[in-house]
């Protein structure tokens, strides 16, 4: 590591104290951070991963750089000026992808960019792996804060269930789910 | 561990709120939890060149796992290996949250134990962790007006032990001194 690779250490470190905006949106004080929630999918990848007969090792390095771009663009979403605007996927890639290619020309970053890249194509049963665990911790969270009624009562956690079911690709992934649903709906 | 053991794996993510305890004690102003430090020393962990050979997969595995306990305990501020009765109730909660059978037991274990070269790097990777936290905090002055960030530097200069560990260890360092100056 040279010099300037601390400046870079420094702004991903950002992601200590960016708050996911999701959480934001329904009232919740003081939510979780960007790192936090990375640290919970490494964790999920590291209890199920040979379930789905994937190298753990595998997944928590995948796991580890997903949301690293994020260090510079921010959690996107938090970018909305109001409701009625929604970045795209592809504009959402697009900032992502010029903030991943800033890494530091060294090789151990050269092999995070080819992992982000695997992550992004989703192509991979790793890849698609390691986005259910990351709807999954969400979807813990989003059951832990309805438990705690740390959100706005008038916002319930519905819409976190609603976007994570139709997207999840494995089987490890849609049982966790239906466990989670079924404890959020008897909490509700 | 069953596929659907969710009341253990909510009490496991209780580290997203747990909030570290030196920071408390500097006042520092909306300090991080241990999941983001864990999130951090895994980051480094999977960064820094060791310019020797290790088994990268399982320092990365010890990274995340190293701190569970916590989600039982609560951060204690001591060092585990000045105090038995600390290390004792930090393994109890880990037994209780990890299969004895599991890998993953036996992972937290060899880090607890710092006899590998991972689990040392591991270690490391968790001071450094800390000290460029605090050199973020010196950078936004996000303590108490009596408060410092010299002990985290202090600490970490004693029990940093890998070549890599020390050379990074010099550049934050650095970093704190010419902030400190300016």
């Amino acid at each position: 590591m040279r010099q300037e690779d601390v400046d870079f250490l420094l702004e991903s470190y950002n992601l200590k104290d960016e708050p996911r905006t999701g959480w934001l949106f329904r009232g919740v004080k003081n939510p979780e951070t960007v790192a936090s929630h990375v640290w919970g999918v490494k964790f999920l990848c590291l209890l199920y991963a040979s379930e789905e007969g994937l190298e753990a090792g595998e997944t928590v390095r995948m796991a580890v750089v997903q949301d690293l771009p994020e260090a510079k663009t921010g959690d996107l979403v938090s970018q909305k000026h109001d409701d009625r605007y929604e970045r795209t996927d592809e504009e959402k890639e697009e900032m992502e992808r010029l903030a991943i290619e800033e890494l530091p020309p060294e090789h151990r970053f050269n092999e995070i960019i080819d992992l982000w890249e695997e992550y992004q194509e989703r192509n991979s049963h790793t890849a698609k792996f390691v986005k259910d665990m990351d709807m999954i911790d969400m979807c813990i969270q989003a059951l832990k804060y309805e438990r705690q009624e740390r959100n706005s009562p008038e916002k319930p956690m519905d819409e976190f269930f609603e976007f994570t079911q139709p997207r999840l690709n494995t089987d490890t992934g849609e049982k966790l789910f239906e466990e989670l649903k079924r404890r959020y709906k008897a909490t509700r | 561990m069953e596929l659907v053991d969710l009341d253990r794996i909510l009490k496991l993510t209780n580290l997203k709120e747990e909030q570290r305890t030196g920071w408390q004690i500097q006042n520092v102003d909306r300090p991080e939890t241990v999941a983001a430090h864990s999130w951090g020393a895994s980051l480094l962990t999977l960064l820094v060149d060791t310019k020797r050979s290790i088994d990268r997969q399982k320092a990365v595995r010890m990274a995340i796992l190293h701190d569970i306990e916590q989600s039982l305990t609560g951060d204690i501020p001591t060092r585990p290996d000045t105090d038995r009765d600390v290390f004792d109730r930090e393994l109890d909660a880990a037994e209780a949250l990890l299969d004895a059978q599991d890998e993953m037991l036996e992972t937290w274990k060899e880090k607890q134990r710092m006899e590998t070269f991972e689990a040392k790097f591991v270690e490391d990777m968790e001071q450094l962790d800390m000290v460029i936290q605090a050199l973020r905090y010196d950078k936004d002055q996000r303590y108490g007006e009596d408060g410092s960030m010299d002990e985290f530097f202090r600490t970490a200069d004693q029990n940093i032990q890998t070549d890599p560990g020390k050379e990074l260890f010099k550049k934050v360092r650095r970093e704190y001194e010419s902030c400190k100056e300016e």
